[in-house]
């Protein structure tokens, strides 16, 4: 029904019939095309609307985190790289049982909002991995946040 | 010169990787992609008609000062029209605050029967009342499936459920508007 009302499909003869027979289901198609119609009608000045979103957007960047700031997190994210790398090494020998040993380097980003922990992803981009010091190339950017929940909480033992 | 039409023929992933790289004009042609869409998600979430573009722009405002958090596990369509549905969430809130300042003026009878002002004899305007009266998962799960037409793999992916589960949602939903809208 869906794909119909949204124009990407079309009723066969036999569908055509049933939907004029069973009331259940032509309710069910009245309330699917009504929905699709709902608001279709409206028109909005995308250009004007682009135009005021990046406008916005300059006016209000994404916020930087400060120097002093930075090399904070800059050290915080290197010593979250090591402890990831760490614990990858270590994965092999763990069971969800017994968790290896956790490093406490981590433990300072524990009283970090969600926002500063993303503050600490995006700085975290650039820093540069050299070839071969680690097995994998494991970065907390490629990290979901539920496997970064899960970080954290090993780091709690 | 840029040839605009180039846009035109990109993913909405690869807008999204441009504009992380710097490119204003691929935030330019999402917002031109999806305004319309998510303008349509909110009027049928009950935002005032009045207030709807104010809501698209901060739909994308938030989107793209949140783009550095955005993995791209589910469609970028999907992504803005959850976040259009939350402030279309908190906005209905603090409208709620403002109905109740309302009641203490002795406002009591337009406020009290809101469909009643509809009219309610036509199909389109009973559907829309009975849309706002679904419980929140199940509304979201309609509107997205019956009036943007994704697919319900889309779906679970933008609301944070499973694809079973939205199609459950959805089943409910039509269940009870059928019930709704006779």
């Amino acid at each position: 029904m869906v794909d119909v009302a949204h124009g990407r499909s079309a009723w066969t003869e036999p569908e055509a019939a049933h939907l004029r027979e069973c009331p259940g289901c032509a309710a069910e198609w009245r309330l699917t095309a009504g929905a699709s119609a709902i608001g279709r009608g409206m028109e909005v000045d995308a250009e004007r609307m682009s135009g005021a979103v990046l406008a916005r957007l300059a006016a209000h960047p994404a916020r930087v985190p400060s120097l002093h700031r930075s090399r904070w997190i800059v050290g915080l994210a290197a010593a979250a790289v090591l402890a990831i790398v760490a614990l990858q090494a270590g994965s092999g020998n763990r069971t969800e049982s017994a968790p290896a040993a956790a490093p406490t380097v981590l433990s300072e980003l524990d009283g970090l909002t969600h926002d500063e922990l993303l503050t600490v992803l995006d700085a975290l981009d650039p820093l540069p991995v050299e070839a071969g010091a680690v097995p994998e190339t494991v970065r907390l950017g490629d990290l979901t946040p539920g496997e970064l929940e899960r970080v954290l909480r090993s780091m709690e033992g | 010169m840029r040839d605009l039409s180039q846009d035109a023929d990109r993913t909405d992933s690869a807008l999204v990787g441009a504009y992380r790289s710097g490119d204003q004009a691929a935030a330019a042609e999402l917002v031109r992609r999806h305004a319309t869409s998510v303008g349509r998600y909110l009027v049928a979430l009950g935002a005032p008609p009045s207030e709807v573009e104010d809501l698209i722009q901060e739909t994308f405002f938030k989107a793209f000062r949140a783009l550095g958090g955005w993995r791209a596990e589910g469609s970028f369509r999907g992504w803005v029209l959850r976040i259009a549905g939350n402030l279309r969430k908190d906005q209905f809130r603090r409208e709620r605050g403002r109905l109740m300042l309302s009641i203490e003026d002795n406002d009591l009878v337009d406020l009290a029967d809101p469909e009643g002002e509809m009219g309610a004899a036509d199909l389109a305007l009973r559907l829309e009342a009975g849309i706002l009266r679904l419980p929140r998962l199940q509304r979201d799960v309609f509107l997205l499936r019956a009036q943007q037409g994704m697919a319900y793999e889309e779906i679970s992916r933008a609301l944070g459920t499973t694809p079973g589960a939205a199609r459950v949602h959805y089943h409910h939903a039509v269940k009870r508007l059928k019930e709704l809208t006779k």
